[in-house]
């Protein structure tokens, strides 16, 4: 069942599982220098961050602060909230990878900051650092590979 | 108490959060539980002193109430129920021996507990109805099991979440509570139950449905079942004596089982989700409930019986449960989709606090809007890179606040941007922009600011002031051949200069002034044109100028003092100013001339690069130049996807800007993006069949390709000085007035050739075509060489490269600092105590400082050591 609706706190199992943690073992100096080649966005209460539609490819680490995700619904496309999201969570690293526009408004509800990290920048960081970038392609991959098993195991049970 | 600073709470809130906005205190709920308990005692006492009144209390008055309080408001009956009260006391006061309980118990307890209801329910027909002892043990009996349970096993898990025969009834009647009340017994929460109720009240029911073990929903999927068929069976089938036990219990099991029939007919049948057919036979079970216990307990209440009450209080029923059943449908939804969303992706604790950590380095705001983007940045970064690490709609050019490319308007904090230079204000006056205008590359950033890119939102300049210019009444006409930056700046330093003559301004390509030092873009970007013209339509008539676009000037008269365009028509002129650029040198190569060899000087070159590549579906891509066009054009073309390939003929990249060191710097990052850089390469032709196939060197090696491009250098357009009987060297000669031999012709630019030397600088240029300018009207100026700063702009790499760099002599000094990790290599050239020269290489920030030391010929013999160290920012203090 998914967690979030039960995350009981003092049972370890229900805290967020380890393997969506991105790049768990990088040391704090790797971290330094993405940060150096990303860029650090502010927002402020009902701030878009991302925008339905938008063909902007970064994903996104939040550094503080709360978000709401809202997603278009119905007829009218109307935004619904979907979920909330806060500091150190990765957010939009699926249109990062595959350029596609985006699924979801990112709206801010509360101040804060995030970290971006674009297409562009994640080149040159490449170009410099093709360690690090292997790194966080292998890693990114990964999670996506974790949530997409996770995804087959839910439609395998319950499709009826 | 509710604090309205609360954040909103999500759609299926958990009980912190719901407690967080209520309004009970806990204390309240303490009290109540107390009345509670001690209410239950005396019903007890009552039941077996005056059974009589106890059971008629008990059974007809409370028991009917207890289903529309788990309808309604099922968190009031968690919260003061007596027997979790008892249950909770062991926690409370410390002895609870808190065990989990073990799998069979988790697994089967409300089994257990379901069974229970239903025999104790099924037996009040002919026990527990009107045996006031049996009553009061049955309650007893729930007291001591609830209280062991507390005593044994952790949280709600040892009776109220588990054993409890009432649990399963509110378990399918609260699944969508009209109000929602926060549990206030669990401080903390020690998670003893799977999908609890009294953790997360809106979902704990649809949690249940849905979860993973498909036993543990059939569990409950089967209490729903049988549920409203046990509950007719309860109201239709005759008390005892009138049945037999036997036939009771048989009766019982044959509703119940007519029930799970129908439930799973239905299942198989219909196309909805389980969900549906559950909350279906809740509100069946609920509306059969009342609509026979209705009338009874109105009787025992009130003495009478009442059609009109009892048909209105079923009705109310009936209109509950609807209201009910909607919401219970709606929320399935919303609840499916965030369990299909995937799970958050996260960063460690560690990482997270590097990150805080990061942002706290006295960053400023810069406020873009429209796109109301708020980007931190370090301190003396500029606007426009700040922009451009952000994907903004603002296009760079030269950088140095020349050309005009990339201006904004600021709406707030001018105050906290680098002061305004002299270049960059005549580029704005050129732009017709006012003083809440700046050029983006020139704004370095020291506090909070709010910037717009609507270029629209910028005040209109000042009038033109003509009126103190000193000029020459008897000049008329003014020709200017060459609408490049030169030519442009020239018009319009004309016409600031004499308000009156008339200026022809002659422009060989089919476009108004636009970047040309942005023209590679064309070659990646999808929005050709768009953005790259530097001024509005209207520029020339607001200053009339007559422009003649895409229009050659063919020859020049000298004696008549005309131009004879190449359409035929004739242009006389009092002064003339020739500001026709350069064009691309082209190396005798064999094969020249085959389709797929191109030059890069001219947007249509770009524009054409494009289509051909796209025609003929090319991937590999030679540039013969490791200038700065060479590689600009090969980065646009392996951003469009080629493999690229750079020759270089002398043994480092960018000779003109950069040492061996700083190129190795340079070499590796381009090699990282994946271009092959191949030095000591000479070429030498061209083959291929139709087009251009394969590329030779002198030195016989071959590189396939499908675009060659070359990058060698530029030629100044010298053509029409030739008739004129100009002196010309590489350029057209000109004086400190920017005058040729003949006094009433200018030459600046690219086409000019000053002191020897023909620098193609747009900075060098516009300072030209002004001192021409002011001349050709009558005034007089002189032209004072600058030093030349270029600036490299492919993505990833900063790098500017001021003067020169190499010592002359023994007696200059060289200051390197070079940091390999940050890919940083610093470098001064020091000449009698003055820098003359440096070379940046990915540390921007030290460049407008060095920049000014080098343009106010600063002695910078005292600083010496801490340039030495790396402390550049030293020089601050001497400029």
């Amino acid at each position: 069942m998914p967690r979030s609706f039960f995350d009981y706190p003092d049972q370890a199992e229900t805290k967020p599982a380890d393997d969506l943690v991105l790049l768990p073992h990088w040391p704090e100096d790797k971290w330094a220098l993405l940060v150096k080649h990303g860029e650090i966005l502010g927002f402020q209460t009902g701030d878009d961050v991302i925008r339905h539609g938008d063909t902007d490819r970064s994903f996104f680490i939040i550094i503080e602060g709360a978000l709401e995700i809202l997603i278009p619904r119905g007829h009218t496309n109307q935004l619904k909230r979907t979920q909330t999201t806060e500091a150190g969570a990765v957010i939009g690293e699926q249109a990062f990878l595959d350029g596609k526009p985006r699924s979801a408004t990112i709206r801010a509800l509360t101040q804060g900051k995030l970290l971006r990290v674009s297409a562009e920048a994640f080149d040159v960081l490449a170009a410099y650092q093709p360690d690090l970038a292997r790194d966080i392609l292998f890693d990114l991959a990964r999670i996506l590979s974790v949530k997409l098993r996770h995804a087959n195991l839910f439609i395998a049970h319950w499709v009826k | 108490m509710t604090n309205t600073s609360l954040p909103p709470l999500p759609p299926f809130p958990n009980y912190t959060q719901l407690r967080a906005h209520s309004r009970i205190p806990l204390a309240l709920w303490s009290a109540l539980r107390v009345v509670s308990v001690a209410a239950t005692l005396l019903l007890i006492g009552l039941l077996l002193v005056e059974p009589q009144t106890g059971l008629i209390v008990f059974w007809s008055i409370l028991v009917p109430l207890l289903p529309a309080v788990f309808f309604i408001a099922p968190g009031l009956w968690r919260n003061i129920c007596p027997l979790a009260a008892l249950n909770q006391t062991p926690r409370v006061f410390g002895f609870t021996r808190g065990w989990t309980a073990p799998k069979w118990w988790q697994e089967y307890s409300y089994v257990v507990g379901f069974v229970l209801f239903l025999a104790c329910a099924s037996s009040r027909k002919w026990l527990f109805n009107d045996d006031g002892l049996a009553s009061g043990l049955l309650i007893a009996g729930a007291l001591v099991g609830a209280f062991l349970g507390g005593v044994l096993f952790k949280g709600k898990s040892g009776w109220c979440s588990s054993l409890c025969p009432l649990y399963p009834v509110q378990r399918v009647y609260n699944q969508t509570p009209l109000l929602t009340l926060p549990n206030s017994h669990c401080t903390p929460c020690v998670g003893c139950t799977k999908n609890c109720y009294d953790f997360n009240p809106g979902v704990a029911y649809l949690a249940d449905l849905y979860d993973d073990d498909p036993y543990y929903s059939n569990y409950r999927r089967f209490f729903v079942a049988v549920f409203p068929g046990f509950v007719l069976a309860y109201f239709t089938l005759p008390d005892p004596p009138a049945l037999t036990l036997a036939s009771l219990y048989w009766g019982f099991g044959m509703y119940m089982l007519l029930s799970v029939g129908v439930f799973f007919l239905l299942d198989i049948f219909l196309k909805v989700t389980t969900n549906k057919i559950t909350a279906l036979f809740t509100a069946v079970a609920f509306n059969t409930y009342y609509w026979f216990s209705i009338p009874a307990w109105l009787h025992t209440i009130s003495g009478a019986e009442s059609q009109a009450w009892s048909w209105g209080l079923r009705g109310a029923v009936l209109v509950a449960t609807g209201v009910w059943l909607a919401r219970t449908y709606a929320k399935e939804q919303p609840f499916l989709q965030h369990i299909m969303q995937p799970e958050e992706t996260r960063v460690t604790v560690g990482a997270a606090r590097v990150l805080r950590e990061a942002t706290k380095t006295g960053s400023a705001e810069v406020t873009f809007l429209p796109q109301e983007l708020r980007v931190l940045v370090e301190p003396n970064r500029t606007v426009l890179e700040t922009a451009e690490g952000n994907n903004l709609p603002l296009e760079a050019g030269c950088r140095m606040g020349v050309c005009g490319a990339d201006p904004i308007v600021i709406l707030n904090g001018m105050e906290n941007l680098s002061p305004i230079s002299d270049d960059e204000r005549s580029t704005l006056e050129r732009l017709g922009l006012g003083a809440n205008a700046r050029m983006a590359c020139m704004c370095r950033v020291k506090g909070a600011v709010s910037i717009s890119l609507h270029i629209q939102d910028a005040q209109p300049a000042a009038p033109i002031a003509s009126a103190n210019a000193r000029y020459d009444e008897t000049i008329k006409q003014v020709v200017i051949i060459g609408n490049g930056i030169g030519g442009v700046t020239a018009a319009d330093y004309v016409r600031r200069n004499h308000p009156l003559c008339e200026i022809h301004l002659i422009g060989r390509e089919k476009h108004p002034l636009y970047n040309r030092m942005a023209i590679t873009r064309l070659i990646y970007g999808r929005s050709a044109m768009s953005g790259l013209y530097l001024q509005p339509d209207s520029w020339y008539d607001e200053r009339k100028i007559t422009v003649w676009l895409n229009t050659r000037a063919a020859h020049i008269r000298p004696a008549e003092k005309f131009v004879e365009l190449a359409t035929g028509e004739h242009l006389p002129y009092d002064r003339l100013i020739i500001a026709a650029g350069s064009e691309s040198y082209m190396p005798p190569i064999t094969g020249d001339g085959l389709p797929g060899i191109f030059v890069v000087r001219e947007a249509e070159d770009a524009m054409e690069m494009r289509a051909y590549v796209q025609e003929h579906r090319c991937r590999r891509a030679v540039i013969a130049g490791g200038g700065l066009l060479g590689l600009e054009a090969g980065y646009a073309l392996h951003k469009l996807g080629l493999d690229v390939s750079i020759l270089e003929r002398s043994s480092w990249l960018l000779r003109r800007q950069l040492d061996e060191r700083g190129s190795q710097f340079l070499r590796h990052y381009l090699e990282g993006l994946g271009m092959d850089i191949v030095t000591h390469a000479e070429l030498e032709g061209v083959t291929g069949e139709q087009r251009a196939q394969t590329v030779q060197l002198k030195d016989g090696r071959t590189f396939d390709c499908d675009v060659l491009v070359v990058a060698a250098g530029i030629q100044p357009n010298i053509h029409l000085a030739h008739e004129l009987g100009l002196e010309i060297d590489r350029g057209i000669m000109v004086d400190e007035h920017m005058r040729t031999q003949l006094p009433e012709v200018f030459a600046v630019g690219d086409a000019a050739q000053f002191n020897g030397k023909v620098l193609g600088l747009w900075p060098v240029a516009v300072e030209q075509a002004k001192v021409a300018a002011i001349n050709a009207a009558g005034g007089d100026a002189v032209y004072r060489e600058i030093v030349p700063v270029t600036a490299l702009k492919v993505v990833g790499v900063e790098l500017t490269s001021i003067g020169r760099f190499e010592p002359e002599t023994d007696e200059e000094m060289v200051i390197t600092v070079e940091d390999t990790a940050a890919h940083q290599y610093r470098k001064l050239l020091i000449a009698q105590g003055k820098i003359v020269g440096a070379i940046f290489l990915g540390c921007p920030t030290d460049v407008p400082v060095v920049t000014e030391v080098i343009k106010r010929e600063v002695d910078v013999t005292p600083h010496l050591d801490a340039l030495r160290a790396g402390e550049w920012q030293v020089l601050a203090s001497a400029v």
